[in-house]
């Protein structure tokens, strides 16, 4: 994070973070056009906002932070064909390009259902589970949404608990 | 049933989505093509702007200088006074926006109230405008003589309807933003 060239140092953010944008794109947005319509406007967001990230906070809430904001922002202004996805169509799902895909299809439709109920999650609660199962802490979670630590634990607790009842199968199933 | 916060499932579910997209499809080169392109098309919007008031201001120098009847000084006042009061609107209301970033979502969505409103004024001044200039024309242009002023030409019919209906769908679309925002806002109060 220190590179003093700014192009080598976003291309270092980017790819270091492509996977988990791709991620958090696919929890916003089930249309494929639309997701990657967001993913560009959050690359674009991130190289605008390169110049003032002064290491205050780690790369990773700087980066989650601007894509999360985006992905906000993106609802806001959300073309006609998301909407209407959002009002019932069946949405194609996140495409999963890794090889022997067949022997992990289990695993694959799981990470499809996962997929699935947390798109399902009202926006606050989706925002706060999905940083979760990128592996921030709650404080990091905190820092991200500008709310306290407690809410944060708050709205986990209601996620997890909409996901897991969705989901409805044991914990030995998935571990 | 396990319980929602049985540390063992969710760990196992964080790892089994990190999993998702890992390899997926696109590379960096597609994203920083659109960075770069749209880099591009922000600095000629930005030209854009400036080249048209540009133009205008030399359309209205070169208009009062072959021709000094009423119409046409009526006609360099009204440009110019439009161009002062759209470039001082845009000075005023964008000031800290232009680059504006949001340090968290609760300001972000702060932020997107901001941008919301001033969507809103920005219909308010058009359709002041508008009014405006339909009163200049319907009041000064009948009593002109200028052959320009007499044709009256379908454009100005058309730009106005086109203005009316570019009103219409901002101003909507700046509604349905702040609803979003407010229905964003109690959802997030309610999970304090």
């Amino acid at each position: 994070m220190t590179s003093p060239d700014p192009n080598a140092r976003y291309e270092t953010i980017l790819q270091e973070y492509l996977p988990a944008l791709r991620r958090l794109v696919a929890a916003y947005e089930s249309d494929l056009h639309e997701r990657e319509d967001l993913l560009q406007n959050i690359a674009f967001a991130i190289w605008r906002a390169l110049p003032s990230f002064r290491g205050d906070s780690s790369a990773r809430t700087f980066v989650y932070r601007i894509a999360h904001n985006r992905a906000i922002s993106h609802r806001l202004t959300g073309s006609r064909r998301s909407r209407l996805i959002a009002l019932g169509e069946s949405p194609p799902d996140i495409p999963d390009a890794r090889p022997n895909a067949a022997a992990e299809l289990d695993r694959a439709e799981l990470g499809a259902t996962l997929m699935t109920c947390v798109r399902s999650l009202s926006p606050m609660l989706r925002q706060t589970l999905v940083l979760s199962l990128e592996g921030l802490t709650n404080p990091e979670i905190a820092d991200v949404l500008g709310v306290s630590v407690s809410t944060v634990a708050v709205r986990l607790t209601r996620a997890r608990a909409a996901v897991t009842t969705s989901l409805k199968m044991p914990a030995h199933d998935i571990a | 049933m396990t319980s929602p916060n049985d540390t063992e499932l969710w760990s196992a579910l964080s790892r089994q989505w990190q999993t998702l997209a890992r390899d997926g499809e696109g590379s960096t080169i597609a994203l920083q093509a659109y960075v770069e392109r749209h880099r591009r098309r922000l600095r000629w919007l930005r030209f854009l702007d400036i080249g048209v008031t540009i133009v205008a201001v030399c359309a209205c120098v070169w208009f009062i200088a072959h021709d000094r009847s009423a119409f046409s000084v009526l006609f360099v006042v009204d440009t110019l006074a439009v161009l002062a009061i759209v470039w001082t609107f845009s000075i005023v209301t964008g000031r800290g926006l232009s680059r504006a970033t949001a340090a968290s979502t609760a300001e972000y969505l702060t932020l997107a109230r901001r941008f919301a409103h001033r969507r809103l004024q920005t219909v308010h001044l058009a359709l002041a405008l508008l009014a405006a200039q339909i009163l200049v024309v319907g009041l000064m242009f009948p009593a002109m003589e200028s052959p320009l002023a007499r044709s009256f030409p379908p454009l100005p019919v058309a730009g106005t309807i086109a203005w009316l209906v570019w009103t219409f769908v901002t101003r909507r679309r700046a509604l349905r933003e702040l609803a979003t925002i407010d229905a964003l806002d109690r959802e997030s109060s309610r999970m304090k």
